[in-house]
């Protein structure tokens, strides 16, 4: 696994557009500037919720279904969105209704840019329904390409895999819970307890999911030797836990594919070390490294709340750096760093909400960057997790008073309010939108 | 035909039907949620002599103290010494007033007084320290000292205590049901209570069983089940509220001055510390106690005044509990006395009804001893000894060696260790379970250190049926993760072990999950916020939603079957 990709910021940064934040809205808007030509940077101070992220791009849960039927009635990616923003005026869905012509070309735009590694479901065609390690079903229009292959609804013979002793991947309440939820779609699920290499050994019931895939990246053939044992005849594809590989699943699934000859999925992440998430963010920071994005990690802040009196300093040691994974690094209090100008014609807002930083708790909420009014009070309950800036239809942040905050300031990602991901279901595929539209207009406000 | 039903799981009850059991009598306990779900659990985890008791009642002080002793020789493994230092504060330390300096000489008498009753629980005399020296051992304490005293108390796991007195009165032939609702009583001639019905919350069926004598021992729920019989049971329902920070900030328990003038403290307990507490009445639903940030931030700025480098630590939850105090008119709440009451209803029109209120956790066994002792008399049965203050608790026969049980078995020390101090010796057996079955030696909670085949003990051999149980036994899900990182693998080994479906499972989740953001809710913010963000993305954006209607699982077949003795001879 590799570290943070990019500068430290110890010197004034310029550029055409500014993004602030690194995770998915954050990159999307990155890669929509620079295809509209204009020179990016992107300023983050560390991960954040896109790395611990589950790794799929969801754009709304259907609100009309029953929330233990998800297949009950099953309604359009289209009409879902419809159905979340006319129940919620305040949501991005409702404040963005009129930028849905854009939607299809946004989500187009992953695929292009990810080589086929985020894609997206058709809008007028049903969410996804994958099958997540809690045995409960997440539904999802988007995701990466080896998780999505996992749709229960397509139904068949599925062989669902887990390590015998494992806690964390017991095949069998696996195959019972997609039975459970999809038997009425066709699916019949079978489970594949498989006994493998490296799980005979003591302590290897104690592997973190990033030790596993570790161990899977370096002997692929050995999994699939294992499977082949557990494997009965009839099975039509293998959904296997979300450990193939650190990196670029991709080269692991075909390794497993060619040796078994059946079709194979992951299945999305669910903990606290989510290698699904931890792998989108890496693709993401390869990418706008590839697509010449400046990459600076530092902290942002405005003197003025406006994109005019912009500044960067060397980060405070991060909430979530990757080498904590592997050693217990404690934060050091430091003497604040010195602060460097940041001059851009359009600056985008991508610092996400209470994992990323965007929107800090306290005895009342507030966004560090700009100090623009959050939305969303502690005492509220769970509505805090809605919390977040206003935005207008052009993804503009709004003052209290409903005025634009500032030309050239646009906002994306989780650190708008009025979503709740969780219940939602309105995540990181809202925030590719948001995102891109964001990067879009800031390329158009900086010309 | 029982001799003597228990209702209430709490320590009282437990520990009463540990008694009865241990003599002879065929005994009934049932508990409408868990052992310890209610107030028994919800206190400062203390077998404490009662040092603030002393100035109106003497004899609750000694009572608690000589119990105190023998709850550390019954659960050794259970008990922790907590040194306690009381600071003397001056508003100008080089130049004390005279109130200061005589509030010093206050304290300093009376917890010289205390001292006498010290041997009791083989606790350490006081002493008298210089700032200078309370400096040395609490570097973190604020610098307006004048001096201190210290005082020795012994903290405990109190769930644990009262599923060891649960599981022990089961290994001496009585039954005890969790998850039993007592929904009405029987009655005979002359309104004799002669057994009561109940619906078994698992099954949803109702049953009857009926038993010669019938006590109440449920807390702040006594006048609720007494109402059952028409019998009216007054108490004073305080409520206290404490916090739970993430780490141990202080080797000595320290008492701080609240705002109002009020002894509150922060102790280590534990893998944590604990901040408390408030006592304010409260006429409430004891099932659903509100906790007011007000509350939070009495505590919080009390605690932040002693200790100011507390603000760097974080209040992971905050929870609040009921002390059912006896009731009394007038008086201010931290004056009623802690003292009991054991009452025979028969002057109520209920003959054969018994009720406990009142008291502490530290006197339990003698009131458990008490409460037998008068149903004796009321069956008019021959005397015979109680021994609970002689026999061990499970576990508490002899503390296993540690590092030998950890190279044996191959787990890592700190692991054991943490299962012996839960478990005493039983953590041979739960060490060899984990060689019998491999794939349970994988660790599930890695705040608290417990590993999955402890868990399964506690389903198998503890009456651990619901994944709060595991929580109540095990401190699963206590620790600075709040269940993030544990509880879906928790779920996952329970599942298992009790043969749940998917949607059981997910509901086991479910409500795992709802207690723990129950007790954030008061003090969200900062990185509680985030944390809690990523646990929703995790359970709840994972697709875990809103399960069906609740249902406890059924008692698993194997549960309960090792360890019985036989059913106890009639009385």
């Amino acid at each position: 696994m590799t570290g943070l990709r990019g500068r430290v910021a110890r010197e004034a940064i310029a550029a055409d557009v500014v993004v602030i934040g690194g995770g998915l809205a954050g990159t999307a808007a990155a890669l929509a500037a620079r295809r509209s030509g204009r020179s990016v940077a992107v300023i983050r101070r560390s991960w954040g919720a896109t790395a611990l992220s589950h790794g799929v791009l969801d754009l709304a849960r259907d609100p009309l279904a029953a929330p233990h039927a998800p297949l009950g009635e099953r309604r359009s990616v289209a009409a879902s969105i419809g159905a979340l923003a006319l129940r919620r005026p305040r949501h991005p869905w409702a404040v963005l209704g009129a930028r849905l012509p854009d939607l299809a070309r946004v989500l187009g735009a992953a695929g292009e840019e990810t080589d086929g590694r985020l894609v997206f479901a058709d809008l007028e065609a049903e969410n996804r329904c994958l099958l997540t390690p809690l045995g409960a079903i997440k539904t999802t229009a988007g995701g990466q390409d080896t998780v999505l292959a996992g749709d229960l609804l397509r139904g068949g013979a599925v062989g669902v895999v887990g390590f015998v002793g494992h806690p964390a991947w017991d095949a069998r309440l696996l195959a019972a819970a997609a039975n459970e939820a999809a038997g009425a779609a066709g699916l019949r699920c079978t489970a594949l307890p498989i006994e493998t290499r490296f799980l005979q050994r003591a302590d290897d019931y104690a592997l973190r999911p990033h030790q596993l895939a570790q161990r899977i990246a370096s002997d692929p053939d050995g999994l699939a030797a294992a499977i082949r044992l557990a494997l009965p005849a009839g099975v039509e594809r293998l959904l296997l836990p979300p450990l193939l590989g650190t990196g670029d699943p991709r080269p692991i699934r075909a390794a497993l594919e060619e040796k078994l000859g059946l079709p194979c999925a992951e299945l999305p992440a669910a903990s606290a070390a989510p290698l699904p998430g931890l792998r989108l963010q890496q693709m993401l920071e390869a990418l706008l490294e590839a697509r010449g994005v400046q990459l600076w990690h530092g902290e942002v802040f405005s003197r003025d709340g406006t994109p005019g009196a912009l500044f960067v300093r060397e980060a405070a040691p991060p909430l979530l750096d990757p080498s904590h994974f592997d050693a217990g690094r404690a934060p050091v209090p430091h003497e604040p760093p010195a602060a460097h100008r940041v001059r851009a014609r359009a600056v985008v807002l991508a610092t996400g909400r209470f994992v990323g930083g965007g929107i800090r708790g306290g005895a009342a909420l507030r966004e560090p960057v700009f100090d623009l009014p959050v939305e969303g009070d502690a005492r509220a309950g769970e509505a805090i997790f809605a919390a977040g800036v206003r935005i207008d239809e052009r993804l503009r942040p709004l003052d209290r008073d409903g005025a634009v905050r500032a030309p050239g300031l646009f906002a994306c990602g989780a650190v708008i309010g009025g979503n709740d991901p969780a219940r939602d279901g309105a995540g990181l595929g809202l925030s590719w939108f948001t995102g891109w539209l964001a990067g879009e207009a800031a390329a158009a406000g900086g010309a | 035909m029982f001799d003597l039903i228990v209702i209430g799981g709490g320590v009282n009850g437990t520990g009463i039907a540990r008694d009865a059991a241990m003599r002879g009598f065929r005994t009934l306990l049932v508990e409408k949620r868990d052992f310890a779900a209610g107030s028994s659990g919800a206190n400062s985890g203390m077998i404490h002599g009662g040092v603030r008791y002393l100035r109106y009642d003497r004899a609750v002080t000694e009572l608690a103290c000589i119990d105190s002793g023998y709850i550390q020789r019954i659960a050794p493994h259970l008990l922790f010494r907590i040194p306690f230092l009381f600071p003397l504060r001056a508003e100008d330390p080089s130049d004390p007033t005279l109130q200061e300096r005589f509030l010093r000489y206050g304290v300093e008498v009376y917890l010289g007084l205390y001292d006498v009753y010290q041997p009791h629980k083989r606790g350490k005399a006081s002493a008298v320290l210089t700032a200078e020296e309370a400096y040395e051992l609490e570097p973190a304490l604020a610098r307006d000292l004048i001096g201190a005293v210290s005082f020795d108390e012994w903290g405990i796991d109190p769930f644990r205590l009262c599923a060891a007195n649960a599981v022990s009165a089961r290994d001496h032939g009585a039954t005890i049901r969790n998850y039993a609702r007592v929904t009405g009583f029987l009655r005979g001639e002359g309104g004799r209570v002669r057994g009561v019905t109940l619906r078994d919350e698992a099954t949803g069926a109702e049953e009857q069983h009926e038993a010669r004598a019938v006590v109440l021992a449920c807390g702040p729920w006594t006048p609720k089940v007494a109402a059952l019989a028409g019998v009216e049971v007054k108490i004073r329902p305080g409520k206290g509220v404490h916090l739970t920070l993430d780490r141990r900030v202080s080797n000595y328990g320290i008492i701080c001055k609240a705002v109002d003038g009020r002894d509150v403290f922060v102790m280590p307990h534990e893998q944590t510390s604990i901040v408390g507490t408030t006592d304010d009445d409260f006429y409430g639903d004891p099932d659903d106690l509100p906790i007011t940030e007000d509350e939070v931030g009495y505590l919080w700025q009390a605690a932040t005044r002693s200790v100011p480098s507390l603000v760097h630590s974080r209040i992971l939850r905050a929870w609040a509990g009921i002390r059912p105090t006896l009731y009394e008119y007038g008086k201010l709440e931290d004056d009623l006395s802690r003292e009991h009451a054991l009452r025979d209803h028969a002057a109520d029109g209920a003959p054969g009804l018994l009720s406990l209120v009142g008291g502490k956790l530290a006197s339990y066994r003698i009131m458990s001893e008490e409460v037998v002792d008068a149903v004796e008399r009321i069956l008019g049965v021959e005397h015979r000894p109680c021994r609970t203050h002689l026999e061990p608790l499970p576990g508490g026969e002899r503390h296993p060696d540690v590092a030998a049980l950890a190279k044996a078995h191959r787990l890592p020390q700190l692991t054991v260790e943490r299962i012996a101090y839960r478990h005493g010796s039983n953590a041979e057996a739960i060490c060899e379970l984990a060689d019998r079955e491999p794939h349970l030696r994988a660790p599930i909670c890695r705040c608290e250190q417990v590993i999955a085949a402890e868990l399964v003990w506690s389903i198998r051999r503890e009456e651990g049926r619901r994944l709060l149980d595991l929580r109540r036994r095990n401190r699963l899900a206590m620790g600075p993760c709040q269940g993030m990182d544990c509880a879906a693998l928790a779920a996952a080994v329970l599942a298992r072990e009790a043969s749940l479906g998917p949607a059981q499972q997910r509901r086991e989740l479910h409500d795992l999950l709802q207690l723990r953001w129950k007790g954030q809710r008061p003090v969200l913010g900062g990185e509680n916020l985030a944390q809690e963000e990523l646990s929703r993305s995790i359970h709840l954006g994972a697709g875990g939603e809103a399960p069906l209607a609740e249902r406890i699982p059924e008692r698993s077949e194997a549960a309960g079957q090792a360890g019985k003795k036989g059913e106890g001879a009639p009385a």
